[in-house]
């Protein structure tokens, strides 16, 4: 997962686009390392100390990980759980409403020594 | 695409009886988000289509393993490992302890036409044996593997059919008709349904069964064996009448992904400039879904609506009012109440469903500064709940 998100992020640069994460780690001191450690870009609210039993994600009914969510640029929900090229076409979609024509090349960001995504 | 549409499909048909369905909910959608068949040794396939989690006898077992709370049954790849060997090790244990019983009977025994447990315990040898298959062979074939040899359900409950029948109410055929009811089609499973209704309404273990079918598709033999469930539930069955009156509704919801990806697949179909025949097979498995289906929950997934035009949310909300304090499961010293898990799915079913504007999340970033989802309007926001485990 994290290949692929990196790989939006950067070829989205400059783009009216935002990935924002919700995370269900406990442990926040942890999680700030790891996203250190793997280059998360990306800004994400922390869910709390209780983890996947966290505020936002129990008012969201999130049950399964990674949830996804896709708004457009009002903030209405476009698409849900649309993954790899899925949510490369979607973002297409959302982007080109807005004007901004163009073609998202799939593909995944390998950090060095990284053997897959961490999700 | 089409293996996840597969998969999904599989899912559905065998979906579990009585077992711990909040377990079941995340597997099903780690099946509907990975975009290949996965084997099952990896650590976001907790249940593959291909894997024999699906006999009671298996799953009392795996049971035990996975009392944990949700992130720490998705942390570890180490542990989701020896929950999958614990799967495969129970039947494969099953299937030597019968035959080596076999070999020390007398001939007369050994010849005994089988019983319903002899039945039950083939079909988890059988399954643990094809998983046997399954991890040896080569990860390539294992797709063709899982189509072709994967054994299905169907003859095992044709077979368990005469034999629950000759004896319905003894507590030895009530596993085995919460296993055809929620693994089988057709006749078993409608008999299934009826024979618990009829012998087993007193049984400490139906409302948890019950519970377990949740994640079903609103199959007109379900549904209706529900329907007379809460029609004569006792008093003192209040528990059954709750649960029963929760599943009827949360079928609804969740067989909504199968309903999706059925369509998508014809729409995707339509849309390619498929040849016919992937269309027609792709029309042929809707249509497979949809014929299963109580008129109700066919009239909802073709207009949105239950078939007296009421809301799926105003009907669990109803449910939820009048049970929300009946207890769904215990998960150690946790109680999950009726009441917190439909306000959840009724949020959702309001709230975040496409074409409705997402409500605005406030919070703490991880460096602790606050900020807001509405922050990024004017962009494209991909929301994305995640987790490093």
């Amino acid at each position: 997962m994290y290949p692929h998100e990196r790989s939006l992020v950067k070829q989205l640069a400059g783009k009216p686009f935002a990935l924002i994460g919700v995370n269900s780690d406990g442990d926040r001191e942890k999680i700030r390392e790891t996203v250190k450690e793997k280059n998360i870009t990306w800004r994400s609210f922390w869910n709390g100390p209780d983890g996947t039993q966290g505020p936002i994600s129990t008012e969201w009914n999130v049950s399964g990980w990674p949830t996804i969510y896709v708004m457009d640029a009002e903030g209405v929900i476009r698409y849900r759980n649309v993954r790899g090229e899925a949510m490369d076409r979607a973002l297409e979609t959302l982007l080109a409403e807005l004007g901004h024509e163009m073609t998202i090349q799939h593909g995944d960001e390998e950090e060095p020594g990284e053997t897959s995504g961490g999700q | 695409m089409r293996r996840i549409l597969l998969l999904g499909l599989l899912v559905a048909l065998t979906g579990c009886g009585e077992q711990k369905p909040e377990k079941k909910k995340e597997a099903d959608e780690s099946d509907k988000k990975t975009s290949q068949v996965t084997p099952p040794e990896t650590k976001t396939e907790p249940q593959t289509a291909a894997q024999p989690a699906v006999t009671p006898q298996a799953k009392s077992e795996v049971a035990a393993n996975e009392k944990v709370a949700e992130p720490a049954a998705k942390k570890a790849a180490g542990e989701k490992a020896a929950a999958n060997k614990a799967i495969a090790a129970v039947p494969v244990k099953q299937e030597e302890d019968a035959q080596g019983k076999a070999q020390e009977a007398p001939e007369s025994e050994a010849e005994k036409a089988p019983n319903v447990a002899d039945i039950m315990k083939r079909f988890t040898g059988d399954r643990a044996a094809f998983m046997k298959k399954y991890r040896a062979a080569d990860p390539a074939d294992r797709q063709a593997l899982v189509a072709n040899e994967l054994p299905q359900p169907q003859p095992y409950a044709e077979a368990l059919l005469p034999l629950v029948k000759a004896d319905p109410a003894s507590d030895e055929t009530r596993p085995a008709l919460m296993w055809m009811l929620s693994q089988s089609q057709g006749e078993p499973k409608e008999t299934a349904a009826k024979l618990l209704v009829a012998h087993h309404m007193d049984s400490e273990q139906l409302p948890n069964g019950l519970f377990g079918l949740t994640r079903q598709p609103p199959s007109a033999a379900i549904q209706t064996m529900l329907d007379e469930i809460i029609a004569n539930a006792t008093d003192e069955q209040r528990r059954l009448k709750g649960i029963a009156s929760f599943g009827k509704a949360m079928q609804f919801y969740n067989g909504q992904r199968t309903y999706d990806a059925l369509k998508g697949r014809v729409e995707s179909a339509e849309k390619d400039d498929s040849d016919e025949a992937t269309l027609a097979k792709a029309q042929a498995g809707l249509d497979d879904f949809m014929k299963q289906l109580s008129p109700d929950a066919q009239a909802y997934y073709r207009t949105g609506k239950m078939a007296d035009g009421s809301e799926l949310p105003d009907r669990l909300e109803e449910v939820s009012n009048e049970f929300g304090d009946v207890v769904l499961m215990e998960r150690g010293p946790r109680k999950i109440m009726l009441g917190d898990k439909a306000k959840g799915t009724i949020f959702e079913m309001r709230n975040l469903a496409i074409g409705k504007t997402a409500p605005d999340i406030q919070g703490e970033d991880l460096d602790g500064e606050e900020f807001k989802l509405s922050d990024y309007r004017g962009k494209v926001v991909v929301l994305d709940f995640w987790g490093d485990w």
